[in-house]
């Protein structure tokens, strides 16, 4: 589907990402602390836990935006290109109010000096579902649904490696959720790409994920680690097994509270 | 456009329209009733007289007075903005120096100017100087707000994109900056047009400015004249400010698809045939 075989047997072969003795804080006092944790290429892991856990902290220490006290995070360097690309993708869509969605989309390819060429950004907005007229609009005549989508193509543009997904949908309504997640499961799947999500949505993180990472205590440590095999259809929400495994994670979570 | 839209910016046009003639009447009726004579408060009619009878000189005088108001918010504007993005480099420039630029905003102009025309000289040069040292103020503290608010998550995708300095200063700050930069020149346009004035209220009949003409005709008594050159002012001033509030959104809404009141205006749709 859209050019992604490519991309797939790309991604099949990468070593897994690994986090080793890492350990965040802030002002000397110790907020997290991950003694192990392997992401798999191709795999899809949501992190979830109570504000303030230091969810976010560890997805911009895998981003490489925040350096870890102390301990080793490994990313796997790709065999097609120098260095290991990142789509993130942030809680607002964050876009730039004065260039147009295309622009937008474009702008990781300026900033790295990779042109992102018309036939590729015409892919993103067939794949992400936007009209060649949504992408010629600024920000401020896009919804709120529509402006996501935009940054997820701009996370998308240069063909990341990894992509990492900041609470991505707490700021969209539920319905507009539950389509963006299936937009994003299928883009995920499509490309095969290696995908770490935070949230604070226990079955949002159940239904797109391979395998889902409490955090919990202080300092957070993972707590428990889920793996989840689901059909991934719309209903499969209401399965007995996809409310098994969210009473599990949440009962982990009340169990583990940060002081 | 709407029929509610057609009748809103109609109502916006005769509002203040409405409150002119009222305060013109009420001037007229309150000299009627007080029996105020006329070298106290001069009559409406005499102000319009005078506005009438000298409105080639007034006229001459008031693109005077703007040419050296908007020379000084060209200077104020290019040295505002300069300083500003000094200030946003460091934290260390912007404590040493903030409070500098503070004193601006605070020594009064009317101590300041006096000091300007002794310094530099009589002349059309010291007023545009005066305008600029009024004005350039908010053009400093605006745009350092402007280039300082920046979104964090943009900024950590411009890292993340290894953006190096001049990227981020070209496709994130100044970009960014722009709607406070413009808001900053639109209430500096306003006070130049008032720097101005104090100007060549001091450099006095080498600049027969609107300036000039108060101190001329406040020392001669001609109140209808003196009431005329207040009503150039205003006006100038006015027209100063509007022209910089339309250039401004009109480069905000080609720039941003919005405009300085935060509104968005839709782009106008193709006529059917």
């Amino acid at each position: 589907m859209l050019d992604s075989d490519t991309e797939t047997i790309r991604h099949n072969r990468q070593p897994p990402l690994q986090l080793t003795n890492l350990c965040a804080g802030f002002d000397d006092t110790p907020v997290l602390r991950i003694d192990s944790l392997e992401i798999g290429s191709g795999e899809f892991v949501s992190i979830v836990g109570p504000s303030g856990c230091g969810k976010s902290t560890l997805l911009r220490i895998i981003a490489q935006l925040l350096e870890p006290e102390s301990g080793q995070v490994r990313i796997p360097s790709p065999q097609h290109r120098a260095c290991t690309r990142t789509g993130f993708v942030f809680q607002d869509a964050t876009l730039l109010p004065w260039r147009t969605a295309a622009a937008n989309i474009c702008l990781p390819g300026e900033l790295e000096h990779v042109p992102v060429p018309m036939s590729r950004l015409q892919q993103l907005a067939q794949m992400i579902g936007l009209s060649e007229d949504d992408l010629q609009k600024r920000p401020a005549a896009l919804s709120g649904g529509m402006k996501m989508r935009v940054s997820l193509a701009r996370a998308l543009a240069l063909q990341p490696d990894l992509l990492l997904l900041d609470e991505p949908f707490a700021a969209v309504d539920d319905l507009l959720r539950q389509q963006l997640q299936a937009d994003v499961l299928r883009i995920q799947k499509d490309l095969h790409l290696t995908t770490v999500m935070v949230t604070h949505n226990v079955a949002e993180a159940v239904y797109m994920s391979d395998r889902v990472i409490t955090l919990g205590g202080t300092p957070a440590t993972v707590t428990s680690t889920t793996s989840v095999s689901l059909d991934r259809s719309d209903d499969c929400r209401g399965t007995a097994e996809f409310g098994a495994s969210v009473g599990t994670i949440l009962e982990t979570l009340r169990s583990h509270p940060i002081q | 456009m709407t029929r509610s839209r057609v009748l809103n910016s109609t109502m916006a046009g005769l509002l203040p329209l409405l409150v002119l003639i009222s305060v013109v009447g009420v001037w007229h009726l309150a000299i009627a009733a007080f029996e105020i004579p006329g070298f106290i408060v001069p009559q409406p009619k005499d102000v319009f007289v005078a506005l009438r009878l000298l409105r080639a000189e007034l006229l001459e005088a008031t693109a005077r007075t703007a040419l050296a108001a908007v020379s000084g918010l060209a200077i104020s504007t290019f040295i505002g903005t300069l300083a500003a993005f000094v200030f946003a480099q460091s934290a260390v420039i912007r404590r040493a120096c903030y409070p500098y630029a503070i004193l601006f905003q605070t020594v009064p102009i009317i101590a300041i100017a006096p000091l300007i025309i002794l310094t530099f000289g009589r002349g059309f040069h010291s007023v545009t100087l005066v305008a600029a040292v009024i004005s350039v103020f908010p053009i400093v503290t605006n745009t350092t707000t402007g280039l300082m608010q920046i979104d964090p998550q943009l900024h950590e995708l411009f890292r993340l994109h290894n953006a190096g300095w001049w990227q981020t200063l070209w496709k994130l700050r100044l970009p960014s900056a722009m709607p406070w930069m413009i808001s900053g020149i639109r209430i500096a346009s306003g006070v130049a047009v008032v720097g101005a004035i104090v100007g060549e209220f001091f450099v006095g009949t080498s600049q027969p400015g609107l300036g000039a003409w108060i101190q001329r005709k406040t020392a001669s008594v001609d109140l209808p004249a003196l009431y005329a050159t207040i009503v150039a002012s205003t006006i100038l001033g006015i027209s100063v400010f509007a022209l910089l509030t339309w250039a401004g959104d009109a480069i905000l809404q080609h720039w941003f698809g919005m405009r300085l009141d935060g509104t968005s205006r839709p782009r106008r749709s193709a006529r059917r045939h």
